[in-house]
């Protein structure tokens, strides 16, 4: 009968391998960490843009929140001049209320008129919501 | 053996490491889209700005900002809780002490900011209007607060306007009195025709957002 015994040598392989992969794996974090926008942790949920980053030309706000108890809805832009439409609607999809305006560069949708987040709901900006030119728009939500 | 090892432990670092890079420079370069944009910017949440006053040439065409305070004009002091977002007020500059409750029977308030007014609905939501746009823009809401089947329009008139007319998508339109600086005017809205699409006083006319039939039927919560 043939016996196998490991040796120290065949254990300390995989260990190497498995700290090599440990440390690329947590300087892939402190990379990815270090390029993140710094504010981006502040708000619960982004729906559309990015922190500090413009959303690109003709390009609209992406979909729709998920489902949440979202207690207050923020949409900004730099420019005025064409729509800017906030929309919430429940969690089964159902039209809830919408808040539109021309010019104003924020709007913000607050905790009473958002049910003080007791119920699901979902934010978006209206689908024509496209931003022109150089135009910025951010939507943000949080539950806080 | 020992020295191979050790080398193809260095190489599966070396190549996590370059892995990790590239996709912390993909993430860092996806286009415009996710370029920081550094410059300081009025309502952009996590802007901190110092709260400001109405500039001269507001305060010359909005009566409600030259007048005195008193008890009332302040959000808070309507006992409105919780008060309008601190990070909104920060990021838009927002002056609450200039703060002045808007004529009607609603909780309303007008709030200088930084380059901005802003009207404050009961002291939580809120929206802010470019200075130069400020007389022109003009809410609409369907649904919510507003009853269903009915569109709101509201926002700042300058001084001496005592009517205004909402023009409706059939071209017919409605008359409107100004309280103040406000005006504020439930729209019934049963068809296309009904829907709101300007408002117009002193012979000029300011369009409002376009809103459907599909946001005058809401579900309430």
């Amino acid at each position: 009968m043939k016996e196998t015994r490991r040796t120290a040598l065949d254990t300390e392989v995989p260990r190497r391998r498995l700290l090599g992969l440990l440390g690329g794996f947590l300087a892939l974090a402190l990379l990815l960490g270090a390029t993140a926008p710094p504010q981006a942790s502040a708000l619960a949920k982004h729906l559309c843009g990015i922190y500090g980053t413009s959303v690109g030309p003709q390009e609209s706000c992406p979909g729709i929140s998920p489902r949440h108890s979202w207690k207050r809805v923020t949409g900004y832009r730099v420019q005025g001049g064409i729509d800017m439409c906030i929309v919430i609607r429940n969690a089964n999809n159902n039209f809830l209320f919408s808040r539109c305006s021309f010019w104003a560069t924020s709007m913000t949708i607050g905790p009473a008129d958002m049910n003080y987040g007791r119920a699901l709901t979902r934010a978006y900006n209206k689908n024509n919501n496209a931003a022109r030119g150089r135009e910025k728009r951010y939507l943000y939500a949080d539950t806080n | 053996m020992r020295s191979v090892t050790r080398r193809t432990g260095l190489l599966a670092l070396l190549a996590v490491l370059v892995t990790g890079l590239a996709a912390a420079v993909a993430v860092a370069q996806r286009g415009p889209q996710s370029q920081p944009d550094r410059a300081p910017r009025v309502g952009v949440p996590g802007t901190v700005l110092p709260a400001a006053d109405a500039s001269p040439e507001i305060k010359q065409r909005f009566g409600v900002l030259r007048r005195a305070a008193r008890t009332g004009d302040l959000p808070t002091d309507a006992g409105s809780s919780p008060d309008v977002d601190r990070t909104y007020v920060q990021a838009s500059g927002l002056n609450l002490k200039h703060g002045r409750r808007l004529s009607g029977t609603k909780p309303v308030y007008v709030v200088p900011g930084e380059g901005v007014v802003c009207t404050l609905y009961g002291g939580e939501s809120a929206s802010c209007t470019p200075n130069e746009a400020v007389g022109q823009d003009f809410q609409v809401q369907t649904c919510g607060a507003v009853p269903q089947g009915v569109v709101s329009v509201s926002g700042l008139v300058p001084d001496g306007v005592r009517t205004a007319l909402i023009r409706r998508s059939d071209g017919g339109g409605t008359e409107v009195a100004v309280q103040g600086n406000y005006l504020d005017a439930s729209v019934p809205v049963i068809a296309d025709g009904d829907i709101p699409t300007a408002v117009e006083y002193g012979g000029q006319a300011f369009p409002v957002p376009a809103v459907s039939l599909g946001e005058m039927t809401c579900t309430i919560e």
